[in-house]
């Protein structure tokens, strides 16, 4: 059997006095889908900065079979992407530059073919017409997904996704839901924090459940309810 | 009141006027330049990790922004060339533009220090997930957007500066202010002059002022998370 990508052994963090989350024992393989559901302040979204290497944890987190640092922006490390809970797109470029930005940094790429591989992330997220606005001018749900497209074009083996569906209708987070399947398909992998289980349900992958004690595995229930 | 006004005097020294207005116009880009070179060094310094460079850069903003513009021009004009000996000779124009620019580059530091941290901490975030390094963040996302949001309040205080160089006056730099007043000494028709003068620095500043206002409104509609 193949190393998984990601292995987290004894992961524990707290703040202060403050106990998140201890013991995380996780594995994710390659093209695997692993959903992470849990009540809003259980520390999903720290479980997966820790993953990116954005926050200090105690216990082993891998990336790869290499230790995943606290590099934060210090040093360039392609092998995984975050995309925020929050958009947060760069309000001096067109939505389109902040996709094609990724491009050209993360690929190497010049400006014009960043700008057409750019374009297909975002006509792939039903994003393309706004492509030449800036982020002021769009919608919370359009910003969502051109931050997601941002994401998808920086094609690194994973991708980690902070609540990337909650500002966004049923049709929309189906069409993203199969753009992440296509994207497991490659045989990249997706670790996807949400609060909702639909969304963890429509990707059919594993859902596990974070609780201050570790992860339980939820993937028999998901399979009741989907069947 | 039975004052017959006359602004053929005026139109007799439009040259005079025109000269004047000429070097205020110069004194203003002079300082105005020079003033930005020194304030982005300023601002650089001001958020150094090194304390004492920190330091140099606080308290050098803290003087030269709250000290009066005129108390500046009056030391380096009459206390300047004494400490410097007796054959050190500055002439005016330059004694101007090195007081104005203390004051213009102390503020613009303070620009480029709030446009800095105006740029939302999440946008920093999320080049931080998508691991670009250091200098990718600062070429790409901190400079630009600390540029943008700099612009209009620089332009701001360009035209506050353009305003300050009638102080130039007080150290015989023959701009607007000081060559208006010399004519009403040599014409006594004050009204007329400094009416004019009112007129002239409206016709310099109010084009300036608009355009800084419109570029305002442009840049608030597109920075409005900050």
């Amino acid at each position: 059997m193949p190393d998984p990508l990601v292995k987290l052994e004894g992961v524990s963090k707290a703040f202060g006095d403050r106990e998140l989350f201890k013991n995380v024992d996780l594995e994710v393989s390659m093209g695997e889908i692993v959903t992470i559901v849990g009540p809003s302040g259980v520390g999903k979204t720290t479980l997966l900065r820790a993953i990116a290497g954005m926050t200090d944890v105690e216990g082993q987190v891998t990336i790869g079979g290499q230790p995943a640092q606290h590099n934060g922006v210090t040093n360039g490390n392609h092998r995984l992407c975050l995309v925020t809970q929050h958009a947060n797109l760069w309000d001096h470029l067109s939505a389109l530059d902040n996709v094609a930005l990724v491009r050209r940094l993360l690929h190497d790429e010049p400006r014009r073919t960043a700008r057409r591989a750019a374009m297909r992330y975002m006509e792939a997220l039903e994003v393309g017409g706004v492509a030449r606005q800036y982020p002021h001018s769009l919608s919370g749900g359009e910003q969502q997904r051109v931050s997601l497209a941002r994401g998808f074009a920086a094609e690194t083996p994973l991708l980690l996704l902070d609540e990337v569906s909650s500002n966004v209708d049923f049709r929309r987070r189906r069409m993203i839901a199969d753009a992440l399947l296509d994207i497991a398909k490659s045989g990249r992998s997706i670790v996807l924090v949400t609060h909702d289980l639909e969304t963890a349900q429509l990707l059919r992958g594993r859902t596990l459940r974070l609780t201050p004690d570790g992860l339980d595995d939820l993937s028999e229930v998901d399979t009741r309810v989907t069947s | 009141m039975n004052y017959t006004w006359d602004f053929t005097w005026v139109w007799r020294n439009s040259d005079v006027l025109a000269w004047g207005m000429l070097v205020t116009l110069v004194l203003t880009l002079v300082t105005v330049a020079v003033g930005a070179v020194i304030g982005v060094l300023v601002a650089i310094m001001r958020q150094s990790r090194l304390r004492p460079v920190f330091w140099i850069a606080r308290i050098y903003i803290e003087v030269f922004r709250d000290l009066p513009v005129l108390v500046v021009l009056i030391w380096l004009f009459f206390c300047l060339p004494i400490l410097l000996g007796p054959n050190a000779s500055i002439p005016p124009f330059w004694v101007a533009v090195a007081g104005l620019s203390l004051n213009f580059s102390a503020l613009q530091a303070e620009i480029i220090r709030a446009g800095y941290e105006a740029i939302p901490v999440g946008q920093l975030d999320a080049a931080s997930g998508l691991h670009f390094n250091r200098w990718q963040v600062l070429r790409h996302i901190v400079f630009p957007q600390t540029v943008w949001r700099s612009i209009a309040p620089t332009l701001g205080q360009a035209v506050n500066t353009l305003k300050l160089t009638a102080l130039a006056s007080f150290i015989c730099v023959g701009e607007l202010f000081y060559v208006t007043g010399r004519l009403i000494q040599d014409t006594f028709r004050p009204l007329e002059f400094y009416t004019t003068l009112a007129l002239l620095y409206l016709a310099l500043i109010l084009p300036l002022a608009i355009f800084v206002q419109l570029f305002e409104d442009r840049l608030s509609k597109r920075f409005r998370h900050a």
